[in-house]
């Protein structure tokens, strides 16, 4: 069953098909809060908040077949107004958690180098205003077309490739190798 | 062909067609500016890569169930979380209030409508101040005449 017909069936009251729906992009949209957010429990939260706002609007979605984009309009709305509420420049606050580093044993060096890389790309991701990050974080890991972003950012494809270009010379930037290292 | 500009994203996520990869590779065989451009945001591009996101630790459905369904609700993490820093200021300024009511001895009203405020201001809620109105009045149980305050 496409995400179509599970709008549709939401939007009829079944339970079911929203629980099934959940489970197909609850890991998605997780990622893109964890990447605006930098918190895996605000992640967590604005997911959960995503879904009932879903849930809400079942009613007034049009099955055209462009589901992804509909579903992060929503993600992108909540992440603003989550940045709004706390007003300060710079909002992300990556948890410096190495959720994917196994045991606290001594740790090799491509370990080491695969986290202070991870680091300073979570620093240089904060860095960027949220509109370069919201269209970056949309294009790069949730492989959405310029025209996707532009509907789900409201803007247009023209603006959305400004913003990608530019997120991308600022992170070249960031990570380009800092003087003096090896 | 213009600059690449436009294409950049589309290139870097491999999502042209053969003709369009194609043109953009003749234009940067011959553009010093758009070459150097697509090399640097390939370099930042790749990299992302490598930032994973991690998993949810816990199931999205389940707080988003106990949201549908209010009266199936059992108390959770978010909610634990969201609420335990106001509920904690709540109850320790309801508790100076009531306390100071009693150690000053004079039968007043007017302790009992700051701890209503100070819940429904804490906790943004009018009915929550309602709810607890109850828990409040027991609170100004006095024993000496058999009945609240």
């Amino acid at each position: 069953m496409n995400d179509d017909q599970l709008m549709t069936r939401i939007a009829a009251g079944e339970e079911a098909a929203f629980r099934l729906l959940v489970e197909r992009w609850e890991r998605q949209v997780h990622a893109f809060h964890w990447r605006m957010t930098g918190s895996r429990e605000e992640a967590e939260d604005l997911t959960q908040d995503t879904f009932l706002k879903v849930h809400a609007h079942a009613g007034s979605y049009r099955p055209e077949g462009r589901f992804q984009s509909w579903l992060f309009r929503i993600a992108g709305n909540l992440a603003r107004s989550w940045a709004r509420r706390r007003k300060i420049v710079g909002w992300v606050r990556f948890d410096i958690d190495v959720h994917d580093r196994a045991g606290h044993g001594p740790a090799p060096d491509a370990v080491v180098a695969g986290e202070q890389l991870r680091q300073r790309l979570q620093r240089a991701l904060a860095g960027l205003p949220p509109r370069q990050r919201e269209a970056l974080v949309l294009r790069r890991y949730h492989d959405l077309s310029q025209r996707d972003i532009a509907a789900a950012m409201g803007t247009s494809e023209g603006a959305v490739e400004s913003l990608l270009v530019r997120a991308l010379d600022t992170l070249r930037r960031e990570l380009a190798p800092e003087p003096g290292a090896g | 062909m213009n600059h690449i500009d436009t294409r950049l994203t589309a290139w870097l996520g491999g999502s042209l067609d053969r003709a369009a990869r194609e043109e953009v590779e003749a234009h940067c065989a011959a553009c010093e500016d758009c070459r150097r451009l697509l090399a640097r945001s390939e370099a930042a591009w790749n990299a992302l890569g490598e930032l994973t996101a991690p998993a949810p630790v816990r199931p999205a459905w389940e707080g988003i169930a106990a949201a549908l369904h209010p009266s199936r609700e059992r108390p959770g993490a978010r909610d634990w979380r969201r609420w335990s820093f106001p509920a904690a200021a709540a109850a320790a300024l309801v508790c100076g209030v009531v306390l100071g009511d009693r150690l000053a001895g004079e039968p007043t009203g007017v302790a009992r409508i700051l701890t209503q405020d100070i819940i429904a201001g804490t906790l943004l809620s009018e009915d929550a101040a309602s709810d607890l109105d109850g828990l409040i009045a027991t609170a100004w149980y006095d024993p000496a005449q058999g009945g609240t305050r």
